[in-house]
């Protein structure tokens, strides 16, 4: 197979590997951390960045159980929020002026509460969006997500059938996904695609920009998969920072595609940095490239049990700034120490290549997320087609090696290393090998 | 904080100050790589990316404006500084259904003299795309004013 970093034989092994069982397939989520504290003053810059989009785990429970998931999603959290307390966070979004609010999960729809939850954030002319893995959708669902104000909805769609199947854990789930995208279109939603870009996607990205084209979605939102939770028990289906060389030029074609078939390519914020093709991927941005991870200063993070983040993928014992249900969200969003983090980080937090790199004072090492789960520790980002190609220009090249594993709870990372060596040679995984 | 633009030969970003592109060498033209125009008032992600794009359209050549460089700052994305930036008129952009607030700030939002933060250069900016979630409906580009 073409446009593959790893060999035909390696695919078929990839492809066909039992998911690993030394860990349990669908954690129970342990309570978060309560009560934290909160800074006695507010200040100007606390009050000054408001949330504009908001992206809210509204259950853990899920009907698929992607290889992937960086939340191990599948059984409800203890002690979710209720209705009343759903609704209530709903308005006190809406006070913080959140303009957009997307529900995730886990399955937005497993809740049965979620038609009322998109209902109160279109009330507030909020604009209610929705992601899914799409096993779900049917035209019962679809038509009272509509008529309860939803505007857009997203399905994952991570390759062709075969590997999305792999990729999202259930037979058959790509036909489902394909099926509640009809659904959603029929009756009047606007839908989007995301992509995982992994070893084991990437060479059906193009097929997927066919399809998304072909069924006449509005945006493609690509993201490269992450070392968090049951993605960091495979790390040998993770691409290596060195894969971005042949990546970055594919997705400047792909933007070319997209434009031709009038889909709008929304490259999430681990697609980066800084490199010949970030024009045109974010020329379109105002400042016209990245700047940096937006955790805290323009996104909200909200977990089912009302934990509240910067990001809703950062991990959740390291980045929860309080509970809704011992703090207003104002003052979580203002006072606690993780959602100022990005607001004070400055280039002296930045550590290894990111520290003495260019762009630091802009990119800040980029996304967060995908830093810290790799090192424990925000601010060196491997995964940066800039710093690729800087490596390369040396004859070098980073490759990441996982050195230990996660404990296999909601949110989890295991711990990994970077080893810079000479690019030539043979092509190992992530898996393959201490340093 | 440095204000990067795309080296017109090797489209790596550079610094707008610097007279030779540190990643190709080439000779750099400041005229060519004018720092871009920033919106003025919060902004949805489609909203932003509409302005964005009329950014693009709209700049001389390279993708740029003609915008001094001291016109630029952080807290435009956040302020109330009206058209200084050459933005569209503040009722010129709604997206299809009427939501999305574009530069008329239809979301309110603290306005740029709400108060300059204590830590002076601390970023006041959307960042870029959150991955979790879904990508926003397309809003129509504003007009040019």
């Amino acid at each position: 197979m073409t446009n593959s970093p790893i060999s035909p034989e390696e695919r078929e092994r990839l492809e066909k590997a039992p998911r690993p069982r030394h860990l349990p397939l669908v954690p129970i989520a342990k309570p978060g951390k309560r009560k934290l504290p909160l800074a006695d003053a507010v200040r100007p810059i606390d009050e000054k960045v408001r949330p504009i989009y908001a992206v809210w785990e509204i259950t853990l429970a899920c009907d698929l159980a992607c290889r992937h998931c960086g939340s191990r999603a599948g059984k409800a959290r203890p002690g979710e929020l209720s209705t009343e307390e759903c609704l209530d966070l709903v308005d006190q979004m809406a006070g913080m002026q959140v303009k957009e609010v997307s529900l995730i999960g886990g399955e937005a729809y497993l809740r049965e509460d979620w038609i009322q939850i998109i209902e109160r954030i279109a009330k507030h002319g909020m604009i209610p969006l929705l992601t899914t893995g799409g096993r779900g959708i049917t035209k019962e669902r679809a038509r009272a997500a509509k008529d309860a104000g939803l505007r857009t909805a997203s399905v994952s769609l991570d390759g062709d059938r075969a590997t999305h199947d792999r990729l999202r854990g259930v037979q058959g789930s790509y036909e489902s996904a394909l099926e509640s995208i009809a659904n959603l279109r029929e009756v009047g939603i606007p839908v989007s695609c995301n992509t995982q870009i992994n070893r084991l996607s990437i060479p059906h990205l193009e097929g997927v920009l066919e399809t998304i084209g072909g069924l006449g979605l509005h945006s493609w939102q690509i993201q490269l998969t992450v070392a968090m939770g049951r993605a960091a028990d495979e790390p040998e289906v993770l691409l290596q920072p060195y894969d971005l060389l042949d990546l970055f030029p594919r997705l400047g074609k792909l933007k070319e595609r997209c434009d031709e078939l009038k889909v709008r390519m929304w490259p999430g914020n681990n697609i980066g940095y800084f490199g010949p093709y970030e024009s045109t991927l974010r020329g379109k941005m105002p400042r016209g490239h990245m700047y940096s991870c937006g955790a805290g200063r323009s996104t909200l993070g909200i977990e089912a049990d009302g934990a509240i983040k910067g990001c809703p993928s950062l991990p959740t014992e390291a980045w929860t700034g309080g509970n809704i249900r011992d703090a207003s969200l104002k003052d979580i969003w203002e006072r606690s120490a993780p959602l100022r983090y990005t607001r004070d980080r400055t280039v002296e937090d930045l550590h290894g290549y990111c520290r003495t790199c260019y762009y630091a004072d802009e990119c800040r090492a980029g996304c967060t997320w995908t830093s810290f789960v790799l090192f424990g520790k925000a601010g060196n980002n491997p995964y940066c087609h800039h710093r690729a190609l800087e490596h390369d220009k040396q004859g070098l090249r980073e490759r990441v090696v996982k050195m230990e594993e996660a404990p296999g709870e909601p949110f989890d990372h295991g711990r990994f290393e970077i080893v810079v060596e000479p690019r030539e040679g043979a092509v190992p995984s992530i898996a393959e090998g201490r340093p | 904080m440095s204000l990067l633009a795309p080296c017109p030969s090797c489209r790596r970003h550079v610094r707008v100050v610097e007279s030779a592109c540190p990643f190709c060498s080439a000779a750099i033209d400041p005229q060519r790589i004018a720092p871009r125009a920033m919106p003025t008032q919060r902004l949805g992600r489609a909203a932003v990316a509409a302005f964005g794009a009329l950014v693009v359209t709209a700049a001389p050549g390279c993708g740029t404006s003609t915008t001094p460089p001291d016109a630029y700052h952080d807290d435009a994305f956040y302020g109330l500084g009206g058209d200084v930036y050459g933005a569209p008129p503040h009722d010129a952009w709604v997206d299809d259904a009427g939501h999305d607030g574009g530069l008329a700030g239809a979301y309110g939002g603290p306005p740029v003299d709400a108060g300059m933060d204590a830590a002076g250069d601390a970023e006041v900016d959307t960042g870029t795309h959150a991955l979790y979630g879904a990508p926003p409906v397309p809003s129509p580009p504003p007009e040019q004013p």
